[in-house]
């Protein structure tokens, strides 16, 4: 019954988000379309090095389709749904916590979910029709690319909280957080086979971009349940480390006593 | 002598402008750690992507350029976009928040006011950067392959960033028509990385593409710079700075008369 209230709670959020968002409807489309556009020039960059190279490492222009919607997409429905994963460090060096942990709710839920982006639903729609252009839209392939779009949002979120948790300990991390999340996108939009030794160690444990793309698209070219398994472990550890680093560093938080009106 | 004290003086407050940067830029070390880091993240992917290439092509020379040659010209192209301010946005912010009443009413000229702050700003990151990156790339492939190219590159630098200015100050300015300018950055942004040459040098595009972006600002303002420091000579140092002037003064005009349209518009409600 709680779990169902706090659904709803979460749902409300979305809907009011949406809604605020919707309210200026032409910045609305052009942030939207624009962020469609800048993804389709970025891409010419890969059409134009295939054009020229055709493969580097095993990875083709196909290749770098389904990279690309993966990470657009999986990108896109995080800042969607979890908008705030980007803006903790923010918004704990401004004291504006006090506001979440005055109501009865999940504190991190709360805070992750009260933004959502509006370019990034550019980049989520993006994402989309990237993987119906790079063919093989069977029911089974839709599957995995649904399944590796979400564990890729799931790894954004769970990495960004983890890397904006910082706050609690080294205080003014803002900018550490950004550029956490600037490498994120970098090394994920690479073909995976171009980092080995020691480079693929760190892809996947201090910026775990290997997480949100390479491994992602590895499963949908050749799928196989222990691709599929050392994803959902992944995952599954970035976000219960996310976690503990929220709580524990929430203990340490101190109450700006600034004074504001939510409205 | 009055106009030889007036202009003086006018030296002295845009020259006090462009100082103020680097005070802001050295007091916040964080800003250089960070500077550092991106740079040297970049240059590392951008050493993993072309040693492979240059492996799987089994060859030490693409389109008349080595490894040496590409990771160094990459390294001054991202010193050119990585060096620059967020000037669109900081003039869109105002003209949104109304702060550029107070700008209006300093007695400099509103170009000339962003230009020296944003030349401030780029001077301080452009040192870091290009320390960071050419740390980087001497230790992946070794030093420069033509020293004698510094001067030349460093000319075609000020003017490219001449140029970016004035892009960045008609993406800023649009916001007195549109209520967000972030879109209008976005695909400014993407269209320089491609027809520029940002992440591929412009001589591995198919010709004709290559002869099209040649001759656009966005080439004189990533390409060109990059391109003479790996390979001076004085035909390609005179054909670039050309281009670069022709381009500015197209640029600055478009600038001007935007401005001075866009400031009639201009309405400040109460104080």
């Amino acid at each position: 019954m709680a779990r169902k209230r706090g659904l709803g709670f979460v749902g409300a959020l979305w809907r009011v988000n949406l809604l605020s968002a919707m309210e200026y409807r032409v910045p609305f489309i052009m942030q939207l379309g624009g962020m469609m556009l800048n993804n389709v020039i970025y891409f010419a960059f890969w059409v134009l090095f295939f054009d020229r190279f055709e493969e580097v490492q095993g990875w083709t222009l196909r290749d770098m389709m389904l990279l690309f919607a993966v990470v657009a997409s999986g990108l896109g429905l995080a800042m969607m749904l979890f908008g705030n994963c980007r803006a903790i460090a923010r918004i704990v060096a401004a004291g504006d916590l006090d506001r979440y942990l005055a109501l009865p709710r999940p504190v991190l839920l709360h805070v992750l979910a009260s933004r959502s982006s509006v370019p990034s639903m550019g980049d989520f729609v993006f994402g989309l029709i990237w993987f119906v252009l790079a063919g093989d839209v069977t029911a089974a392939h839709v599957l995995r690319f649904l399944l590796a779009v979400v564990l890729s949002a799931c790894t954004f979120t769970a990495s960004l909280v983890l890397a904006n948790s910082l706050v609690f300990w080294l205080r003014r991390s803002e900018l550490l957080a950004d550029h956490f999340m600037n490498a994120m996108i970098t090394f994920s939009l690479y073909p995976g086979t171009l980092f080995d030794g020691a480079a693929r160690v760190f892809l996947f444990t201090v910026v775990p971009a290997g997480l949100t793309g390479a491994l992602p698209v590895e499963m949908l070219r050749d799928f196989n349940a222990a691709t599929l398994g050392w994803l959902c472990v992944g995952t599954a550890l970035l976000a219960a480390f996310a976690l503990l680093a929220f709580q524990v560093g929430l203990r340490r938080y101190e109450s700006g006593s600034a004074i504001v009106a939510r409205i | 002598m009055q106009r030889t004290l007036s202009t003086r003086m006018l030296l002295n407050r845009y020259g006090a402008l462009f100082r103020m940067p680097l005070a802001e830029n050295l007091a916040e070390v964080g800003n250089i750690v960070s500077a550092v880091l991106v740079m040297t993240m970049f240059m590392w992917v951008f050493a993993m992507l072309w040693q492979a290439v240059f492996a799987a092509q089994g060859t030490d020379l693409i389109a008349g350029l080595t490894l040496k040659h590409t990771l160094w010209y990459l390294l001054m192209a991202e010193l050119v976009v990585l060096s620059k301010p967020l000037l669109a946005e900081e003039i869109s912010d105002s003209i949104k928040t109304g702060s550029i009443a107070y700008d209006l009413m300093r007695p400099l000229d509103f170009g000339l006011f962003h230009l020296s702050r944003y030349a401030g700003h780029v001077a301080f990151r452009a040192c870091v950067n290009l320390l960071a990156g050419g740390a980087v790339v001497w230790l992946l492939v070794g030093p420069p392959p033509a020293w004698q190219g510094l001067f030349p590159a460093v000319l075609a630098l000020m003017l490219a960033w001449g140029l970016e200015f004035c892009f960045e100050a008609l993406i800023g300015l649009a916001a007195f028509w549109t209520e967000d300018i972030s879109a209008f950055r976005w695909i400014h942004q993407k269209i320089s990385f491609i027809l520029g040459g940002l992440l591929l040098p412009l001589d591995f595009y198919p010709p004709w593409l290559a002869a099209v972006a040649r001759v656009l600002p966005f080439a004189s303002i990533i390409y060109a710079p990059g391109r003479l420091f790996v390979d001076p000579d004085a035909g390609r140092l005179l054909s670039t700075l050309a281009l670069q002037l022709g381009w500015l003064v197209v640029l600055g005009f478009a600038f001007r008369l935007l401005s001075g349209r866009a400031l009639r518009r201009l309405t400040i409600n109460g104080g």
